[in-house]
């Protein structure tokens, strides 16, 4: 009798966990944000936005002298794709200068190699374009980007937005994900748009 | 005195044994600084997470992390780093204002007697400008971290590719 009891509460300990582990198919709301752009990519090729339809996009803003929030988010974003496996394969990353003074194609080109490790087999997408171009990308995304001079020996920096801007196949701006959250948020935010992406 | 009658009678608890092996381990690490941390010229002053971030072979910088426990009893001030890999390297603090981070430079950190202080991504970080050669994966690099009563410390620095950073996530 008292075996039995064990069992059936494990039974429905189980059901439980297993119920709480899958992704939940929450809809994520529709932000008012994004849109179509085309600039040029580490391969001085035009790159437009609209080229990745069909693909969840992981879009952030940075710039290559950037020591700390630029590389830290490539690692974080690198390391979801290792979690998911397979599944990352359709998800593509797309980091944009803020600094087009000094990001130009040798050194996005140099910035991209240099996290092939971090993404093996998914290369990230680094735009550059003129200061007009980014500001108007930077306009669409709601962002600011501001250069600080006096502050250091590398000449200047730039304060940006660290937020990736994780977007639908349909290129919609579903979530805003803060790179100081936990890399298993990452990686359940994406798992659940996977999922409803499949719907 | 309940432990010599146990010997004597030659039938010792199973707890005792745990506790004796126990202790034993403890005595024999006393001490000793974690296994990736050095204690540098007895200075007081233990290094942990002392890591470097790999980027490209073209890029001009990068950024270091480290704790620092400050295990004397006086305050002392962190004042600075150098090294041969770079020409430049500054204190930096990480600001975050809504969604939008910016870098302020530091003259200076306090570290407090019997306290630590951790550089790690998103808060201190230190940054190294005009390096001097490309930063490899697994190098181990030196900086002599300035303090005002210390003075300057040799620490061994690790270079990691970013995403190993989130491996223990």
């Amino acid at each position: 009798m008292h075996i039995k009891k064990i069992i059936i509460v494990s039974i429905l300990f189980s059901t439980l966990f297993t119920i709480a582990c899958k992704p939940k198919s929450v809809a994520f709301d529709i932000l008012p944000i994004g849109g179509d752009f085309t600039l040029v990519d580490q391969n001085n090729e035009p790159f437009t936005l609209s080229s990745l339809k069909g693909n969840i996009v992981l879009l952030f803003f940075g710039y290559t002298h950037c020591p700390d929030a630029c590389p830290m988010t490539m690692g974080l974003l690198g390391k979801a794709y290792d979690e998911l496996g397979d599944d990352a394969k359709s998800i593509k990353t797309v980091f944009i200068t803020v600094d087009p003074e000094r990001d130009n194609i040798e050194n996005m080109q140099g910035y991209i190699e240099g996290f092939s490790e971090t993404f093996p087999g998914f290369k990230p997408i680094g735009l550059i374009g003129t200061d007009d171009q980014i500001d108007e990308v930077i306009k669409l995304f709601a962002g600011m980007r501001m250069k600080r001079t006096g502050v250091s020996k590398s000449g200047y920096t730039m304060d940006h937005n660290t937020s990736v801007f994780v977007m639908d196949s349909k290129q919609q701006v579903r979530y805003l994900y803060k790179p100081a959250d936990r890399l298993n948020k990452l990686v359940s935010i994406l798992e659940a748009m996977l999922a409803a992406e499949e719907n | 005195m309940q432990i010599i009658n146990y010997i004597k009678s030659g039938s010792v608890p199973i707890t005792i044994i745990i506790s004796f092996f126990a202790a034993l381990v403890f005595t024999v690490n006393c001490g000793k600084p974690a296994s990736d941390g050095e204690s540098t010229n007895n200075s007081g002053f233990v290094f942990t997470d002392t890591w470097i971030t790999k980027v490209s072979d073209t890029s001009e910088i990068s950024a270091a992390y480290f704790k620092v426990e400050n295990e004397t009893e006086s305050d002392d001030l962190f004042l600075g780093a150098t090294s041969k890999v770079a020409e430049f390297i500054e204190i930096h603090e990480m600001l975050q204002d809504k969604d939008v981070t910016g870098m302020r430079m530091l003259d200076q950190v306090e570290v407090k007697a019997n306290n630590s202080i951790q550089f790690t991504p998103g808060g201190l970080h230190l940054m190294l400008i005009g390096l001097t050669s490309p930063v490899k994966k697994g190098d181990s690099i030196t900086l002599i971290l300035n303090f005002k009563k210390a003075g300057p410390l040799k620490v061994n620095f690790t270079v990691k590719a970013p995403h190993e950073y989130y491996e223990e996530d």
